[in-house]
C-alpha cells in the first residue's frame, strides 16, 4: 500500500540488537548450547510507518519484536524510542514506556482472559495507570470497542462469545489503550481467514493513519506484508538478510534467500508457471548454524567465500542493504 | 478392474451435527464428481465443512454426535455411505487414502517411521514382513528421503516437519491408491518445504496414476496443484470449475469478493476489497442462499430461495449455486 504520509523522522532505531539463549540438550549428561535467536539487528522504523520483518518459523522474528518491547531483554544492541533509551529504562521508567509502545498477538483465541469480561480486560490497564478517573474507564472501554468496529454491546460478554476476527479487534482495541506511538503486530492476523484478515488489516490501517501510528508488523506471509507495509526486512536464522521498500524486495530481490522465498510463496494465478522444483534442503538448526553464510548450504550462486565469512551489511543506496557476497564483490570493483 | 468413468460421484450429501439444541447439518446438497487422475482442490474457510466432507466419505466422523443425512457417495461404483464397516477398512488405506494436516501428530510417537509405512503394507497386502519392509523402503526413496536405509528406524520426532510430512506421502501412497484426500497438507510448513511439497505431490502425481482430492484455504496453492476447484462456502459448494476458468471467470459472488480480498506478492495491491460481515453460525443458516446477508448484489436477490447448484449457459463444465445467474 503507497502511502505519502510517511514521515522520515525516524521513530524507533534499533542498533546491534542481540539475543542469545543457553539451551541445555542431552541426557544424562547435558551441555549447554547457544542458540543465537536474534545476532547484531539494525532498524530504523519511521513515524507513521509500517515496517515489516518476514522469515519462516524460527528465523528470530518473533524475538526482535519482544526485545524491542523488552518482554526479552536483549543482551546487547540499543533500541531508542524518539528520544528515549529503552534498554536502559528503570522499573518505573518502563512503565511509561509501555503506554507508547504495544502488542497485538497472534493467537486471538489465548491472548484474552476467557475469565474476564472485555470491559474488565480493557479497564484493568487504564486503572493500573492510572489514565482515567475510575468513573470514566466504562465509557471510555466503550468508545474503544467501537472505533475498532464491535458494538458497545460486547463490553459485558466474555471472550468466547466472539468470533476469531472480533476477539483480534479487541485485542486491537486493548493495544490502543494508551495512544501508543507504536504497535508490534506479531503475526497479528496469521490465525484469521482470507476474508477476516484483510477486514483487520484495512482496521489497522484506517487507525494508523487517524492516530499516527507506527507498526512493527511481523509475519511470515509475504503477500500480506506487500500490502500492508512500506518496508520490510527479511530475517534468516537471527539475522537480516536484506532490507528495504516492499516493491524492491519483491520486485527485484537481491539475496538468494528473499528470491527463493518469493519464489516458493504460491501466487494465486493458474496462468502463472511457477518453478518450485530449485529450493533443496531445510532451515538448518538454528543451535548451529552453518560456517559462514547461514543460507549457503541452500544456496545455488555459493561461492567459496561464502562458506568462510560471514557477509557484511552492505548499503546499496535508496534506504537498500543486503548481506550477501555477491553484492559485495560488486562494490568492490566499482570502488 | 470393471470400468468406471468416475473415481467418486457423490451426490447430494449432507452431514449433521449434534448440538446442544439439535442436529444442524455442516455441510449440505455436496455433489461433486472426480475423474482418473484428476485433482479437485476443495477451498473455502474454516468452518466451511470442506474437512467434514472428507472425513464423512473416507467414514472417519465420530461415532456420536454426527450423521450423514442424505447422499450418496459411488468410489468406483460402490457407494461408500451404506458400505459394510470391515468393507470399507479394507478400501480405507488401500485404494482409498488420507493425508493429514499435522504430520507432527499424526504419526504415532513410540513407533519408527518406517515400520509404520510398512505396517501399511503389511496390513493391506498378502505379503512377508520383509517384502513389506522392502516396499516401505522404496517408498521413502520416491518421496525423496535421503539414505532411506538409515531414516528407517528414526522415530517421528528425530524427523522435521517437511520430513515427517514425507513419511505422510509415502504411506498414503502406500498401496497404489486410486484416490488419495489430502487436507490441508502443507498449511503447517514453512513456504520453502511447502513448495518442496507441492513439487513432490506434483511428481508423484504423473507417476502414480491416482486422483485427488486437495483440502486447502490457500488460493494460491490451489493455483498451482488443481485441475478443478470447488469453492465452499458455510457449507455448501458454491462453484465449481476448472482451474483457469474458476480464477478468470469466477461466477458466484462469493467467489468473486475472495478472489479479490487475497492480496498478492507480485504486485502492488491496491484495488484488494475485504468480504465485509460474518459467515453465519451453524445454528442460524438463513433458509436462502447463505451468502445473502454479505452479498454485494443481494439488492437484486431474494432472501428466501434456496439456489441449487446448476451448469453454466455459456460455460460447460462451470458450476454455481447463485440466483442470479440462473
Amino acid at each position: 500500500m503507497t502511502d505519502n504520509s510517511i514521515t522520515d523522522q525516524p521513530l524507533l532505531r534499533v542498533t546491534n540488537l542481540s539475543k542469545h539463549f543457553q539451551i541445555e540438550r542431552g541426557f544424562p549428561k547435558s551441555t549447554t548450547y547457544t542458540v543465537k535467536a536474534v545476532d547484531d539487528v539494525s532498524f530504523v522504523i519511521n513515524r507513521q510507518e509500517a515496517f515489516g520483518l518476514a522469515g519462516e518459523s524460527g528465523c528470530g522474528k518473533s524475538t526482535v519484536g519482544r526485545c524491542v518491547l523488552r518482554l526479552i531483554e536483549p543482551d546487547a544492541g540499543k533500541v531508542q524510542l524518539g528520544d528515549l533509551d529503552v534498554l536502559g529504562l528503570g522499573k518505573d521508567d518502563l512503565r511509561t514506556l509501555r503506554k507508547k509502545m504495544q502488542i497485538i498477538f497472534q493467537d486471538p483465541y489465548s491472548s484474552l482472559n476467557p475469565r474476564r469480561t472485555i470491559g474488565q480486560t480493557l479497564e484493568e490497564p487504564m486503572k493500573v495507570h492510572k489514565l482515567y478517573p475510575r468513573n470514566e474507564t466504562r465509557a471510555v472501554a466503550e468508545r474503544l470497542l467501537k472505533s475498532v468496529g464491535l458494538s458497545a454491546g460486547a463490553i459485558d460478554k466474555y471472550p468466547h462469545e466472539f468470533s476469531g476476527g472480533q476477539r483480534q479487534r479487541i485485542g486491537i482495541a486493548r493495544a490502543l489503550l494508551f495512544n501508543p506511538e507504536l504497535i508490534v503486530a506479531d503475526e497479528a492476523v496469521s490465525a484469521l481467514d482470507v476474508s477476516i484478515q484483510m477486514q483487520i488489516l484495512q482496521l489497522m490501517q484506517e487507525l494508523k493513519e487517524k492516530l499516527s501510528l507506527s507498526y512493527l508488523f511481523i509475519s511470515h506471509d509475504l503477500a500480506v506484508v506487500r500490502y500492508f507495509c512500506q518496508r520490510v526486512a527479511i530475517m534468516y536464522l537471527g539475522k537480516f538478510v536484506e532490507l528495504g521498500s516492499v516493491s524492491q524486495i519483491f520486485d527485484q530481490p537481491l539475496h538468494p534467500y528473499t528470491i527463493t522465498l518469493r519464489n516458493a510463496s504460491p501466487i494465486p494465478d493458474p496462468g502463472l508457471e511457477q518453478e518450485f522444483a530449485q529450493l533443496k534442503g531445510e532451515v538448518p538448526s538454528p543451535i548451529s548454524p552453518p560456517e559462514g553464510c547461514h543460507f549457503h548450504p541452500r544456496c545455488d550462486r555459493v561461492m567459496d567465500i561464502c562458506r568462510k565469512e560471514y557477509p557484511q551489511w552492505i548499503e546499496l543506496g535508496e534506504g537498500r542493504c543486503v548481506a550477501c557476497h555477491l553484492y559485495n564483490e560488486e562494490e568492490r570493483s566499482t570502488s | 478392474m470393471e470400468n468406471y468413468e468416475y473415481v467418486l460421484e457423490v451426490e447430494n450429501l449432507s452431514t449433521a451435527f449434534k448440538l446442544k439444541s439439535g442436529w444442524y447439518r455442516a455441510t449440505e446438497d455436496i455433489s461433486f464428481t472426480l475423474k482418473p487422475n484428476e485433482t479437485l482442490a476443495i477451498v473455502g474457510e474454516s468452518g466451511c465443512g470442506k474437512s467434514v466432507t472428507a472425513y464423512s466419505l473416507m467414514g472417519l466422523l465420530p461415532k456420536h454426535g454426527s450423521r450423514i443425512d442424505s447422499g450418496t457417495a459411488l468410489f468406483k461404483g460402490e457407494n461408500l455411505l451404506t458400505m459394510p464397516k470391515d468393507k470399507l477398512r479394507k478400501i480405507r488405506g488401500s485404494a482409498m487414502t488420507m493425508i493429514f494436516q499435522e504430520p507432527m501428530t499424526s504419526l504415532n510417537p513410540v513407533l519408527t517411521v518406517g515400520s509404520q509405512i510398512a505396517e501399511a503394507v503389511f496390513y493391506h497386502n498378502d505379503q512377508s514382513k520383509a517384502a513389506a519392509k522392502q516396499r516401505a523402503l522404496e517408498l521413502m526413496d520416491m518421496v525423496k528421503i535421503p539414505a532411506p536405509e538409515s531414516r528407517y528406524s528414526d522415530y517421528p520426532h528425530h524427523l522435521s516437519g517437511g520430513m515427517c510430512q514425507r513419511i505422510m506421502i509415502a504411506m498414503a501412497l502406500a498401496c497404489k491408491p486410486d484416490l488419495v484426500f489430502a487436507d490441508e497438507p502443507t498449511t503447517a510448513l514453512d513456504v520453502t518445504i511447502q513448495a518442496q511439497m507441492l513439487y513432490l505431490l506434483h511428481e508423484l502425481k504423473q507417476t502414480q496414476q491416482m486422483s485427488m482430492i486437495f483440502i486447502t484455504h490457500d488460493l494460491g496453492v490451489v493455483a498451482h496443484v488443481a485441475d478443478r476447484v470447488a469453492v465452499m462456502y458455510a457449507g455448501n459448494i458454491v462453484e465449481t470449475a476448472p482451474v483457469k476458468e474458476l480464477f478468470e471467470n469466477p461466477s458466484h459472488p462469493y467467489t468473486r469478493a475472495l478472489l479479490q480480498s487475497i492480496p498478492r506478492l507480485d504486485r502492488d495491491n491496491k484495488d484488494i476489497a475485504p468480504i465485509q460481515g460474518m459467515v453465519p453460525a451453524i445454528d442460524q443458516m438463513p433458509p436462502g442462499c447463505r451468502f445473502y446477508s454479505r452479498c454485494e448484489r443481494k439488492n437484486e436477490c431474494r432472501p428466501d430461495l434456496f439456489p441449487a447448484l446448476k451448469e453454466l449457459k455459456d460455460s460447460p463444465n462451470h458450476f454455481d449455486r447463485c440466483l442470479l445467474n440462473e
